[in-house]
């Protein structure tokens, strides 16, 4: 009995000393403390983002928590605040061609407005239009030049260098290098001063005829707009169809509707296929503004070529040789189909590759002899064929094809005697037929072919009156 | 002796009555902590004193250990979603009692930091062989050792569906996020790679080009794919005849060679989808070549992503038509580690 308490108070110690996890666990209080505290660390750091975060959970421990409401509402509001100045800046260095620049100013808005749908379509939707340019003009940059110049070259303003930026993928407009090969889009609608021969297609080559929707510029006239004039007025004038007003609208970057001002410049194009009525006003075209600031060509460094180059062949020898070797190795182990489309994937890089040639001979040559074998005789002539296109020299290709369609002739004749003995006409008939279609003059068969068919139209015709005789 | 009998029976029933309060006492603690203790069986059931819930977030206090799988499974809606709630609890040891944040909301839908963007790097191999001769073909041991290294190190394998969804701006992916890709359709990759993916838990996306399908020992079949395909690995084209979309063929016209683009993105799109009962939304350019027409064609034909060989990762702003991707050529370890390039460092403050 002495012993009792003593028992009791230990256990009762054993169970408190082990308790379990409910009883650490942190009150709302004590989580809201917390979360305040890291709150106000992210704050005093300028971690505006994260700072916000931590508020909401105080909110979320402690929904009446005053200062959380307060902080959460004023750091929101800051953070729109400075989203909507990166936005700004980002523009800026957009229209200046910066893209690089403007991007990191678009991601830092985005950090702090998640959801600020301008800034995400920039981000996201700028390239979609320029995506679905097909034709273009190939420009060797000389120097001198920079986008903005070939922008006021090619589309007589040069605010619309970005295009030509956005389509050659440059990170930052302001830096090209003398000898750049830069491509300017030309797109559908919006004229461009260029000789329509000029054009081309991602595939290299010109096009011969450009379609209706390309409006391509000779040379164009300035204009100073006049009391009442309007842009019909203007097309009236100048192309004699006040429908053409758009000409006119695009080439100047004026939006719809949008009324024209007592004495603003203008620039009238003579475009391709349309009449042009200037009365002599005709000038060559020039520079109506200054483009802006924008760095002059550079010449392009030993190392960055031999970069660009090394970059470039790397992936493309890489898969070639891949492809080849592969080929190879199933050629070796009579895998002669696969072999061939190894190799033609090979051809696909490098049409002229020797190796890859002569293996597709082999292949093809050696799948002819493998169906000649099945009896499969003008799929192995079509092998042969194909493997004396890319020999032309194959003399056995030659000898090969000949010795399929002779084969093929002579065991089709041959089942066409057998058949016609046994007076099997329709199968006779079927079999000549098939020798016929690939030589009309081996042997007898065009005779045989008669023969048979009119016996057979005999005995159809005996049995026709035997039938009609039974019915009577 | 009376009196003193009398006192000690006092003394002994003041005695039994503090006992019995002890035991109260004793009683009453082990009634809470037994209450507090006791196992629940599924997160959803733990006492509502532990949860904490707002619009944005909630905040849990583990009762029984429960791990951010299972946390997932009762409040995001999936195990797959765990890592959400690591990230959110990074350097917490997940042990009874910890208060764990649950984000409810994608609001990091970009993968944003003050300290730069998330890239998300997409991984192309093409053959696999017990040894290799080509640069192209990896050998079994290094596939298996690669894959070992993402899981010991804490990758994810993302499918192309999550990547999508990551460049629409639609979801949020885990920070170090890797898609794997196969191009051709080998047999060695049902025969080798995808025993190993599986024995990882990973998945891949297949880039096949449907006139090799079943044409050799070489090739992948129809069935192989299916089977695949059930597992939750993506199937995507790799066209018909795996033939350059930018650039005619010797003495091809113009109007055939569109008529041959055409016929590579949509035929091949058409011939998938019966055979897999799908919607085929992605496919890789044969020799990763496009240009703006084969770009407008694809998008055309139905397709949503598009993948090139250029080397580098994909930001959520990448042009889906035209992503970016790391060919597996070499077999050492650094090639590898260094084409796992997560995040791009540039301040965003």
């Amino acid at each position: 009995m002495k012993h009792k308490p003593r028992i009791i108070g230990i256990v009762l110690m054993l169970v408190l000393a082990v308790g379990c996890a409910g009883i650490g666990k942190k009150s709302p209080a004590q989580l809201a403390e917390e979360y305040t505290a890291k709150a106000q660390d992210y704050e005093a750091q300028g971690n505006l983002v994260e700072a916000l975060e931590q508020y909401k959970l105080v909110l979320t421990v402690d929904p009446e928590n005053q200062l959380a409401k307060e902080k959460s509402t004023a750091i929101g509001q800051e953070l729109h605040k400075k989203a909507e100045e990166h936005y700004q800046i980002g523009l800026k260095f957009y229209n200046q061609g910066q893209y690089r620049e403007a991007r990191k100013e678009f991601l830092t808005a985005l950090r702090y407005n998640p959801e600020h749908a301008e800034v995400k379509d920039k981000l996201t939707s700028t390239k979609k239009e320029i995506d679905q340019v097909t034709r273009y003009i190939m420009h060797t940059l000389q120097p001198d030049e920079t986008i903005s110049t070939l922008a006021d070259k090619y589309y007589g303003d040069y605010r619309k260098f970005h295009l030509i930026a956005e389509y050659n993928e440059l990170e930052d407009a302001t830096k090209v290098t003398v000898g750049q090969q830069i491509k300017i889009p030309v797109i559908e609608g919006m004229p461009i001063i260029a000789d329509p021969a000029a054009i081309q297609t991602d595939t290299g080559e010109s096009l011969e005829t450009v379609p209706g929707k390309i409006i391509t510029v000779k040379r164009y006239i300035n204009h100073t707009v006049q009391p009442e004039e309007t842009l019909s007025k203007l097309a009236q004038t100048y192309y004699g169809d006040l429908k053409k007003f758009d000409v006119i609208a695009k080439f100047n970057n004026l939006e719809d509707g949008v009324p024209l001002k007592v004495g603003q410049e203008l620039k009238i194009p003579e475009v391709e296929g349309l009449p042009f009525f200037a009365e002599g006003k005709v000038e060559e075209a020039k520079m109506a503004s200054l483009p802006p600031q924008m760095p002059e060509a550079e010449e392009e460094s030993e190392k960055q070529k031999k970069e660009a180059i090394g970059k470039k062949q790397i992936t493309i020898e890489d898969q070639a040789v891949h492809y080849r070797e592969l080929g190879i190795e199933l050629y070796k182990s009579k895998e002669y189909n696969a072999a061939i489309a190894e190799f033609q994937k090979v051809l696909n890089v490098n049409p002229d590759d020797s190796i890859t040639r002569e293996y597709l001979t082999k292949s093809h040559f050696q799948q002819g002899l493998v169906l000649f074998g099945k009896e499969d005789y003008l799929a192995a002539r079509d092998e042969f064929k194909a493997a004396l296109e890319y020999d032309k020299d194959c003399d056995k290709c030659d000898e090969n094809i000949q010795k399929c369609e002779n084969t093929y002739m002579e065991v089709h004749y041959d089942k066409g005697l057998a058949y016609f003995g046994d007076q099997k006409l329709a199968d006779a008939i079927t079999e000549w037929e098939l020798v016929y279609a690939l030589d009309p003059n081996y042997k007898d068969v065009n005779k045989n072919l008669t023969k048979a068919r009119t016996l057979l139209e005999r005995l159809e015709n005996i049995k026709r009156s035997k039938t009609q005789e039974k019915k009577q | 002796m009376f009196s003193f009998g009398s006192a000690q029976t006092r003394a002994e029933r003041c005695s039994e009555i503090i006992k019995l309060l002890l035991l109260c006492i004793i009683w009453g603690i082990s009634s809470l902590v037994s209450y507090s203790c006791a196992p629940t069986g599924a997160v959803g059931l733990s006492p509502e004193n532990n949860i904490f819930r707002s619009e944005d977030y909630i905040v849990y206090t583990l009762q029984n250990n429960e791990t951010p799988a299972e946390l997932a499974e009762a409040f995001l809606g999936g195990r797959r979603k765990s890592w959400v709630i690591e990230e959110a609890n990074a350097g917490v040891g997940f042990g009874n009692g910890d208060a764990i944040v649950i984000p409810l909301k994608d609001r990091n839908k970009g993968g944003l930091s003050a300290a730069g963007f998330q890239s998300i790097p997409i991984l192309t191999y093409h053959r696999f062989a017990e040894n290799c001769s080509t640069p192209m073909c990896i050998p079994t041991n290094t596939f298996e050792l690669q894959m070992r290294y993402l899981k010991k190190n804490g990758y994810h394998v993302i499918t192309a569906e999550e990547l999508l969804a990551f460049l629409e701006y639609r979801q949020r992916l885990p920070q170090k996020s890797v898609l794997i890709t196969m191009d051709d359709g080998y047999r060695s990759v049902y025969n080798i790679a995808y025993p190993i993916l599986e024995k990882y838990g990973f998945t891949a996306t297949l880039f096949i080009y449907t006139s090799f399908v079943g044409v050799s020992k070489m090739a992948i079949t129809w069935d192989q794919l299916e089977e695949m395909q059930s597992k939750g690995f993506t199937i995507g084209s790799h066209t018909i005849y795996h033939s350059d979309l930018t650039r005619p063929k010797e003495g091809e016209t113009e109007l055939a060679f569109r008529a041959r683009v055409k016929e590579e993105l949509y035929g091949s799109k058409k011939i998938i989808d019966q055979k897999l009962g799908q919607d085929t939304y992605i496919i890789a350019y044969p020799f990763g070549y496009y240009d703006q027409i084969s770009i407008q064609m694809a998008k055309n034909a139905g397709y949503k992503m598009a993948m090139s060989v250029k080397r580098g990762g994909n930001p959520f702003f990448a042009n889906p038509m035209a992503l970016r991707r790391d060919q597996i050529l070499e077999s050492d370890m650094q090639t590898f580690i260094s084409r796992l390039k997560t995040f791009n460092h540039i301040s965003l403050k």
